[in-house]
């Protein structure tokens, strides 16, 4: 069951207009990971979410979801899925008990056999944390908690498959953290398979199993958060000060370098630090990389069209 | 669908006693019911004719104009506005999402329908000394055009919300041309004496024919030659609602479900921006 495959996309394209968003796109997202898709603004984060989501259409290419098109599937497979989108603005006048139990009716009346009852609507805002706000109306939630509130809508119906799309945008520290411990909870103890972009690297470092980069709709590295550090050119840092000069040298075997560095006869060395590569660097190199190979892309589409 | 009917049931039910809490929901029903008493106890003792009180005339064009703005504006300004909010995508999100809904915006608008009709009828009949000078047959007419046109308004309201974008478009335009439509159905005056351009728009729409049979068990038999067919045509009347109803019927969820498939995420973060800027 551990090796079943929730998520597998093929060449997946999308298209508006004369922009193309999602150039080619390959996934396989297996059970009980979580997948933290990252990416800067623009990459094509939300147009995969939605693609998953059965919300829109690729232009060309394949998507199953839970075994379904999302784009024909029907109410069956939408109980089995849970959404969480960026910015909803909805049921603003409705009170958070209500609204979660009037939701949590719908996914008990087209449950599937074998599949668990939707959350008690008292025990999931105690999990996200707004069991005081269980009689307060949905706009006098602030930011934070309005997020939470989308996130414990998305997981009312105890969803096999669990998206977010920029889930902790304006939460504080406090509330981020608990948020993290959630979806860690979720993958360990009911094999919640989630997928949520972000664009912040911490966060995808701290619960994603796995993170894949996304940069102008190609996915550009995928793997856990530590081989993906080690992918990253794989260099570390050495900083020393040597006769009062500084020296910087990158090197991808620091053991071997310092050894070597030490062993010197004679050598008077201070102030040495090793400093291995961050995810954040790598990120940021891996964004830069694919930013200058773009640049060639064009500066070469330009000279053919000068031609 | 069994579990559409029940919980759209419950979503409209509460969404209406959310309107009730709401002071300017509230004072939108109340307003209407106060305007059409104080019109009705100032007419009191007015007659068209010897034994014909004015009311009978303005009983039928106060019920259709209410079934009007309540079935068809209300319903199409609360679509286009939950379609901007997120509602409808929510909706889509969610399994029999969209059937509940649409179930939900109907049951709430019947429900407001019979808190602004009910009241209307009690208020007709007490200005017009105790009853509406019916007979049996007559009112249980009334009631049945009643609820027919609510059939053809209700989706139409579905539809029309659909059809349009911009919130504020339905909210203002709409108001102004439902009002001019109304006047172009000859509900403010007979349509006989409206301008022979102007005939043709009310007798293709739904709402003379409402008003139409309305009049017809009120009014006498005479009184049929005011009207653009010479004669009350009952019959004719309702087949052309029932004709409406049926289109409605047939349009409405198709369009919901499409403009319901066209929702994503980011079209509505891209209309909360417009609506940013505009604001």
């Amino acid at each position: 069951m551990n090796e079943a495959i929730v998520v597998e996309a093929e060449g997946l394209r999308m298209r508006y207009g004369a922009r193309e968003v999602l150039a080619g796109l390959d996934l396989r997202i297996h059970r009980g990971e979580v997948v933290a898709l990252l990416g800067p603004n623009g990459a094509g984060k939300t147009t995969t979410i939605e693609l998953l989501e059965g919300f829109r259409r690729p232009t060309s290419g394949t998507v199953r979801v839970l075994g379904e098109d999302p784009a024909r599937a029907g109410d069956d497979w939408r109980a089995r899925v849970g959404v969480v989108l960026q910015s909803w603005r909805d049921h603003a006048r409705w009170k958070v008990g209500p609204l979660l139990e009037q939701f949590a009716a719908l996914y008990a009346g087209v449950r599937a056999a074998g599949r668990p009852a939707p959350y008690d609507v008292d025990e999931l805002l105690g999990l996200v944390g707004l069991a005081a706000q269980r009689g307060a109306l949905v706009k006098s939630l602030s930011g934070g908690q309005r997020r939470r509130l989308d996130v414990a809508i998305g997981l009312v119906g105890r969803p096999e498959l669990l998206f977010l799309d920029e889930p902790t945008v304006g939460f504080d520290p406090v509330a981020r953290h608990d948020f993290h411990e959630l979806v860690n909870s979720l993958s360990d103890f009911d094999e919640t398979t989630v997928l949520l972009t972000t664009h912040d690297l911490a966060e995808a470092e701290k619960i994603a199993s796995r993170i894949l980069i996304l940069d102008r709709g190609r996915i550009v590295a995928d793997g856990s958060p530590i081989e993906l550090s080690r992918q990253a050119a794989g260099e570390s840092e050495v900083a020393w000060r040597e006769g009062g000069r500084p020296h910087v040298h990158a090197t991808a075997d620091p053991v071997a370098f310092l050894r070597e560095l030490l062993a010197r006869p004679g050598a008077e060395i201070t102030e040495l630090q090793v400093r291995a590569q961050t995810l954040e660097e790598t990120y940021l190199a891996m964004v830069a990389r694919h930013d200058e190979a773009a640049g060639v892309d064009s500066a070469a589409a330009e000279g053919e069209m000068r031609r | 669908m069994n579990v559409a009917l029940r919980a759209g049931t419950r979503r409209g039910l509460t969404e209406f006693g959310i309107s009730l809490r709401t002071p300017g929901d509230v004072l939108f029903i109340v307003l209407g019911v106060v305007v059409v008493g104080v019109v009705l106890f100032l007419l009191r003792d007015a007659e068209v004719a010897t034994g014909v009180p004015t009311a009978w005339f303005v009983i039928p064009s106060v019920l259709t104009i209410q079934l009007a703005f309540i079935s068809t504006y209300g319903l199409a300004s609360v679509v286009v506005t939950e379609r901007e909010d997120g509602t409808l995508l929510r909706a889509r999100a969610l399994p029999a999402g969209v059937p509940t809904y649409a179930i939900g915006v109907t049951v709430r608008t019947l429900a407001e329908l019979v808190c602004t009709v009910v009241p209307t009828l009690v208020i007709a009949a007490i200005a017009l000394g105790g009853g509406f000078g019916l007979d049996p047959l007559g009112a249980a007419f009334v009631l049945g055009v009643l609820v027919l046109g609510t059939v053809a308004l209700t989706p139409l309201g579905i539809v029309l919300g659909t059809l349009f974008r911009n919130p504020r478009s339905v909210g203002g335009w709409g108001f102004l041309i439902l009002g001019a439509i109304a006047f172009a159905s000859g509900l403010i005056q007979p349509i006989s004496t409206l301008p022979p351009w102007v005939q043709p728009i009310g007798l293709a729409l739904p709402l003379y024919w409402i008003g139409h049979a309305l009049r017809s068990a009120f009014l006498p038999a005479e009184f049929g030659a005011i009207e653009a067919t010479g004669a009350w045509q009952p019959g004719l009347a309702v087949a052309i609602v029932a004709a409406w109803a049926v289109v409605a019927l047939l349009l409405a969820p198709r369009l919901l479900r499409r403009v319901a498939r066209r929702e994503t995420g980011s079209a509505i973060e891209a209309r909360r921006q417009a609506a940013l800027r505009r604001a």
